[in-house]
């Protein structure tokens, strides 16, 4: 008897095991708006407290942007960088960069944003590149100058996907936005906003794409950003069967061109040394792939005259 | 009731119940979130395409595998593979013109965040921003890679075709 009901125990504990387990998985697909959130780092536990506040004064939160809203901010950055940056109109080299980009976009921890990932070269010596929210990624000549083949140019996609991946550009988003687009879209749900409304919501979209324009060309990234955004452009390089070292080789060859008057670059990111040595580890046991060679020629036709 | 039979009767109700709490969950809807996706044969991009799916449409989800969702669209009852990435447990609206009917959620039900930066903030910076030059980003935006260029670049280049990310 005593043994049967050890058994039974047993049964029911496995039963309840395996029951939990189904309802985590299950919370993991309901709660994946939420995760994604949080994971990107899109709002940090002080935004969350704004936001809360912002949901008590208004009574109906404004809890996190759609990917839409990434969308709508990101075009209006890349935009704003390009009244800066004058575009490269060399439509086979724009291509060749979308063709490896939106490639290893798909092998991303972020596949899906809402219109996709698209890349594009400027026409500056700068040694820069800039990834809008929603997946909008701008790289400079000067960048691709020091790329010796097309897995170096994969390692600084890949990087810049990574802060797509990472959400690193939403995250310069002052808490205080959120707090005030609660207030304004929380209140009433009409279709269209209206005027009054319009116009507040303009003014904080102004705010938004200031506080990620500061990020982008006056303060950067923080650094521990910049590591996250090598570790994840060395995991997708892995994935798709680049030569993740490319990431060493590029970052060696800027070190080496960026000189006392290399422009935004030098000051809103940390050095390339500094870089190597933190993603060095993960690069360990990485040589030289398979036709490397066949890629370097095709990344040498298509980038004549960069 | 002998205790014996008790027993045998309390397993069943607890099989029972956790049978279905782990599996019966799974009839669970998701929202798509992104502007247009596809629903493929296989849980990879470069599976075959079964049908595309609209922002805002709701799906059935059946099972995950690693990031990927299969999911069925009741609208047709084609049935396919997505990436997790471009689902949402939220409701969505969908777009004016959409060929999808609206959904029959009342507005309260409706995430506060739709409201936020839409085409419509857009169309107002721009105004007010006339030295803000959108050409190049409509541009780069028509730049699409098919899955399939994806695979022959891949193949050439002698790289692997992955199945997608974890989110």
């Amino acid at each position: 008897m005593r043994q049967l009901l050890a058994a039974f125990v047993m049964v029911v504990t496995i039963l309840f095991l395996l029951a939990v387990q189904g309802c985590q998985t299950v919370g993991t697909v309901a709660g994946l708006g939420a995760d994604i959130a949080a994971a990107t780092g899109k709002i940090s536990a002080k935004e969350a407290e704004s936001i809360k506040r912002g949901a008590q004064a208004a009574g109906q939160a404004f809890e996190e942007f759609t990917p839409e809203n990434e969308y709508y901010i990101g075009r209006t950055i890349a935009a704003n960088i390009l009244s800066r940056y004058k575009a490269y109109e060399n439509n086979r080299a724009n291509y060749y960069v979308n063709l490896v980009g939106q490639t290893l976009a798909m092998a991303s921890d972020k596949p899906e944003t809402f219109s996709g990932y698209h890349f594009l070269i400027l026409d500056s010596d700068e040694i820069n590149a800039f990834a809008a929210p929603g997946g909008l990624i701008l790289v400079t000549r000067g960048l691709i100058r020091c790329c010796r083949d097309e897995d170096a140019l994969a390692a600084v996609l890949a990087h810049e996907i990574g802060h797509v991946q990472l959400g690193h550009g939403m995250g310069a988003i002052r808490g205080a936005r959120y707090t005030s687009l609660g207030k304004v879209v929380g209140v009433e749900l009409a279709k269209n906003l209206g005027g009054g409304q319009l116009a507040q919501v303009a003014e904080i979209f102004d705010g938004t794409v200031g506080d990620i324009m500061k990020q982008l060309v006056d303060t950067g990234y923080q650094s521990s950003q910049e590591y996250a955004a090598d570790q994840a452009a060395v995991v997708i390089m892995k994935r798709v069967g680049y030569n993740p070292s490319a990431l060493k080789d590029m970052l060696e060859e800027m070190g080496k061109r960026l000189g006392p008057k290399s422009g935004g670059f030098g000051k809103t990111h940390p050095s390339p040394a500094n870089r190597l040595q933190k993603v060095g580890s993960s690069l360990a046991g990485s040589g030289p792939t398979v036709a490397a060679g066949i890629r370097k020629a095709r990344f040498e036709q298509a980038m004549t005259g960069i | 009731m002998k205790p014996m039979k008790k027993m045998t009767t309390a397993f069943l109700i607890m099989a029972a119940a956790a049978v279905s709490f782990a599996t019966g969950a799974w009839a669970k809807e998701m929202t798509v979130q992104v502007n247009m996706t596809q629903l493929r044969a296989t849980p990879a991009y470069y599976g075959a395409v079964v049908a595309t799916v609209d922002y805002a449409a709701r799906l059935q989800i059946l099972e995950t595998k690693g990031s990927w969702a299969k999911a069925t669209d009741p609208k047709n009852n084609k049935t396919g593979w997505l990436h997790l990435s471009a689902l949402t447990s939220k409701r969505l609206t969908p777009k004016a013109g959409a060929k999808s009917a609206p959904t029959s959620v009342s507005t309260g039900e409706l995430s506060a965040a739709e409201k936020g930066f839409t085409e419509q903030i857009e169309k107002d910076y721009r105004q007010k921003n006339r030295t803000i030059d959108f050409t190049w980003v409509d541009r780069m935006e028509q730049i699409n890679i098919n899955p399939q260029k994806s695979v022959a670049f891949l193949k050439d280049g002698q790289l692997i075709a992955t199945e997608g990310g974890r989110p």
